[in-house]
């Protein structure tokens, strides 16, 4: 590996043999990052064809269909879609994509095959533990579409699991689909804080000789921050799942309140608060969001340098304004709660915090469109699937300072204008920065390139597909179109505002993108096999450390000798360097050329 | 490009400034690392389980511990303002084992100290003490419960007997899982080959263990003054 001008000598470990300890109980971080993103897109898919057959009940509610019947003979009888049916599948489409896909692909994913080698260490520091971690998530997954499979079927309170529905059976649904859920859950967030202990321990204490904090690449800072928020807010989840577990199990009563009928029936608990829920659920969802988005706010930072031949505009900028978000999002869930029952001054005061958001935030994009001017851009796949994200981030972005006040909130809340908006800003952004990573560092896991024709295509087709099945939903939630529900029949209101139209156009938006998503799923398949070789071990020409060890890396990632880093992580354009780019491996002595004898 | 490639020591290697060439920018410029941290613990970045990475594991785990606890406290304090929260008369086992837990944590440090003075006698009765302090701390607790299901106040009875039910149990369990790493621990270092790792993995268990001590006294305060 010639790139590394210096290195340290480590004891080598050998990778295990036998299919079982090298492909499905491995401790290798890397074979954990491939089978987690394996995962996420099993769980991707899921997720997709469950809002497939929403955007097809929502278009045609009286249609019958003879296919859907013969798959869901409890949830679809006579073909048509049961409107508590309905329900579940929005509730597993909410859960699966938040969860299986949004939370372990950037974390899970491509921070357990790259952090490692980014910081110059040849393992996690808990090799044991990353393999546990995952296998719990995978555990829950299958838990979790089990609840399908139950007695009563899905639940169907929502990704939110609101009680008193969550809490009582038969308030909703009969049947313990909703417990399936809870244990789920709870066994996602055990995986998610041993991983993110995994993550934090790894990256202070496994950095390579001369790796400072602040030369760490963006990425691997998204990754830490995305820990610190993941050890401190899944705990909360955990014990608010267990609480409402009790509730639902052992007749306890944290979050029922008195004086409930269901069904005619008196229910004998009393004294539990609803609310106390929100409270806690949105105390851990809030910072959910960014356990999707910072990942994926690094990885494009990294991309954008990469093919911009520029150093990130502000690098200690976008650290500082990670931190901003990690700490702002703690204190802004009362947000989801404005129109819950709450003091006006809460209101105000989680309304202030929330626009406070908008500065980090707004230092991020600017320093994305900074890294980018004046560079000399090259416009490959992963730069455009990045770029789409900056679009995506801002226009999903801008709807979060409307919702962030209290009083258009009121009328906004829990229309599709709030679908639109989160749709954006935490799934199609992500998503799309997802899809940059695996552009991106597909040649480095992989040996070969994906299809570059192909792989546009699929920007160009998810590009515009998310604006169109999201966009309209704007313009629904401005006529006041609410969410979750079935069907909207009897409500004229809707039907003069063009509801109808709007959501035709996008069930048939819906279709197109499901589409591209397939191209995706055949590129990616394709590329596996018969891809374009990658032009040696740096085929993009970028700085950090995984482009100096071999393709795809060995089991220990530097085969013994971990390089000794002397420099940032992005120096692009280096003037008066030899190449356009300096290695943070490299010795000055690689980088620059000789100086010129004396008196020249 | 032509490199030479050489092993160095540990020690980092620190470049002349001087014979760098000038950039005409500016701010490209190689540095010499600043900020915090760089080259991890020093360790070469080998040697997957050393001890000050297990300490700064517990140090983590702890965080995530104390913020799950912190969300059951917060729904307490939530749920107790309501009007059917009737206080809770602690069982009096809760003190025995109150004491039985303040002992352990003393027996687990003066373990510490023998290892680190490399007096093994000294050191198997100390372990020895703490498992078995452990063990009845969990046994005491056990009764608590039993004394509390006596007088027929189950999980359901009331909110406030839920919450006790709850965070005493939640916490057994922690202190449980302890206990289980202090065995597994103890027949490492009571093996004469035990090395320096073995003393800081120690040291690591021991800050768990005293953290279950604290994390208890907070717990006691909370059940007997709002429970």
């Amino acid at each position: 590996m010639p790139e590394i001008s210096q290195y340290v000598e480590v004891e080598r470990h050998a990778p295990p043999q036998g299919f079982l300890s090298k492909w499905v109980f491995s401790t290798d971080h890397k074979v954990i990052g491939i089978q987690y993103l394996a995962l996420a897109i099993v769980a991707a898919f899921t997720g997709m064809a469950l809002s497939l057959l929403m955007r097809i009940r929502l278009v045609a509610p009286t249609e019958p269909k003879a296919w859907l019947e013969a798959l869901f003979p409890a949830g679809a009888p006579g073909g048509l879609m049961t409107p508590e049916f309905y329900l579940a599948v929005l509730t597993m489409h909410g859960t699966i994509m938040v969860f299986m896909v949004l939370t372990t692909a950037p974390q899970g994913g491509f921070g357990n095959y790259f952090l490692p080698i980014q910081i110059g260490a040849n393992d996690m520091a808990f090799p044991r533990l990353n393999m546990l971690s995952f296998w719990l998530t995978a555990l829950s997954f299958v838990v979790l579409v089990g609840a399908f499979l139950v007695e009563g079927g899905a639940p169907i309170a929502g990704w939110t699991a609101y009680p008193p529905l969550s809490a009582l059976d038969g308030a909703a649904i009969a049947g313990n689909g909703q417990d399936w859920w809870l244990v789920s859950i709870a066994i996602f967030c055990l995986a998610s804080l041993l991983s993110a202990l995994n993550f934090i321990v790894t990256t202070l204490e496994m950095r390579t000789e001369g790796m400072t904090m602040l030369r760490l690449p963006l990425t691997v800072w998204g990754w830490f921050c995305t820990a610190v928020i993941a050890l401190l807010a899944f705990g909360v989840l955990l014990a608010a799942g267990i609480l409402l577990l009790m509730d639902r199990n052992f007749q306890t009563s944290f979050f029922i309140p008195g004086g409930l009928v269901i069904s005619d029936q008196l229910v004998d608990r009393s004294g539990g608060s609803p609310i106390l829920w929100q409270h806690l659920f949105w105390f851990f969802g809030h910072p959910e969001v960014y356990i999707a988005i910072l990942p994926a706010m690094g990885i494009v930072s990294h991309v954008l340098a990469t093919f911009s031949r520029k150093p990130v505009f502000g690098y200690k900028a976008m650290i500082l304004a990670m931190g901003a978000i990690v700490t702002l999002g703690f204190v802004v869930w009362g947000h989801h709660m404005f129109v819950s029952g709450m003091s006006p001054y809460s209101a105000f005061v989680f309304s202030l915090l929330t626009m406070a958001i908008g500065v980090p935030s707004a230092i991020k994009t600017f320093n994305w469109i900074g890294t980018m001017w004046g560079g000399n851009l090259r416009f490959t796949a992963p730069m455009l699937y990045a770029i789409g994200f900056v679009s995506v981030f801002v226009a999903g972005g801008i709807t979060g300072i409307v919702l962030g006040q209290p009083t258009l909130d009121q009328y906004f809340h829990d229309t599709y204008f709030v679908v639109a908006h989160f749709h954006l800003i935490m799934g199609v952004a992500t998503v799309l920065a997802m899809f940059a990573g695996l552009t991106y560092w597909f040649p480095k896991m992989f040996g070969r390139h994906m299809n570059e024709t192909l792989s546009k295509i699929h920007f160009w087709l998810t590009f515009f597909g998310v604006y169109a099945v999201f966009g309209p939903m704007h313009f629904l939630g401005a006529i006041g179109h609410p969410r979750r529900y079935a069907e909207t029949t009897g409500l004229n209101y809707l039907a003069e505002g063009g509801a109808d139209f709007l959501h035709m156009f996008i069930t048939h938006s819906t279709y197109t993108l499901v589409a591209a998503q397939a191209l995706f799923l055949v590129n990616v398949v394709w590329s596996l096999f018969a891809g374009k070789k990658a032009a040696g071990d740096n085929p993009w020409q970028a700085t950090t450390l995984e482009w100096a060890t071999a393709t795809p890396p060995p089991y220990d990632n530097f085969a013994g000798r971990l390089p000794v880093v002397t420099r940032g992580p992005y120096e692009y354009s280096l003037p008066k360097a030899k190449r356009d780019f300096a290695m943070q491996c490299n010795s000055d002595d690689a980088v620059f050329a000789p100086e010129p004898a004396a008196g020249d | 490009m032509a490199v030479t490639a050489a092993p160095v020591e540990l020690e980092r290697p620190r470049r002349e400034t001087a014979e760098r060439p000038t950039t005409g920018g500016g701010g490209f410029r190689p540095r010499p690392p600043k900020g915090f941290g760089g080259g991890g613990d020093g360790s070469s970045g080998d040697g997957f389980q050393s001890g000050d990475r297990l300490r700064l594991a517990v140090w983590i785990g702890i965080a995530g511990i104390v913020m799950f606890f912190a969300a059951i406290s917060s729904a307490m304090v939530v749920r107790r303002i309501s009007d059917d929260w009737r206080t809770l008369p602690m069982p009096p086992a809760i003190w025995v084992s109150t004491t039985l837990l303040l002992l352990s944590s003393g027996s687990f440090e003066v373990g510490r100290r023998q290892l680190k003075r490399g007096t093994l006698r000294g050191l198997r009765w100390a372990v020895a003490a703490t498992v078995a302090l452990g063990l009845g701390f969990l046994g005491a607790q056990l009764v608590g419960w039993s004394q509390l299901a006596e007088r027929g106040v189950f999980l359901a009875s009331n909110p406030s007997a839920s919450f006790f039910y709850l965070l005493t149990g939640a916490h057994a369990l922690h202190v449980a899982g302890g206990l289980a790493a202090l065995g597994v621990l103890a027949v490492r270092v009571l093996r004469p080959d035990s090395g320096a790792p073995r003393t800081s993995m120690f040291a690591a268990a021991a800050l768990y263990w005293h953290f279950m001590d604290l994390l208890w006294l907070y717990l006691l305060a909370l059940l007997v003054m709002w429970g």
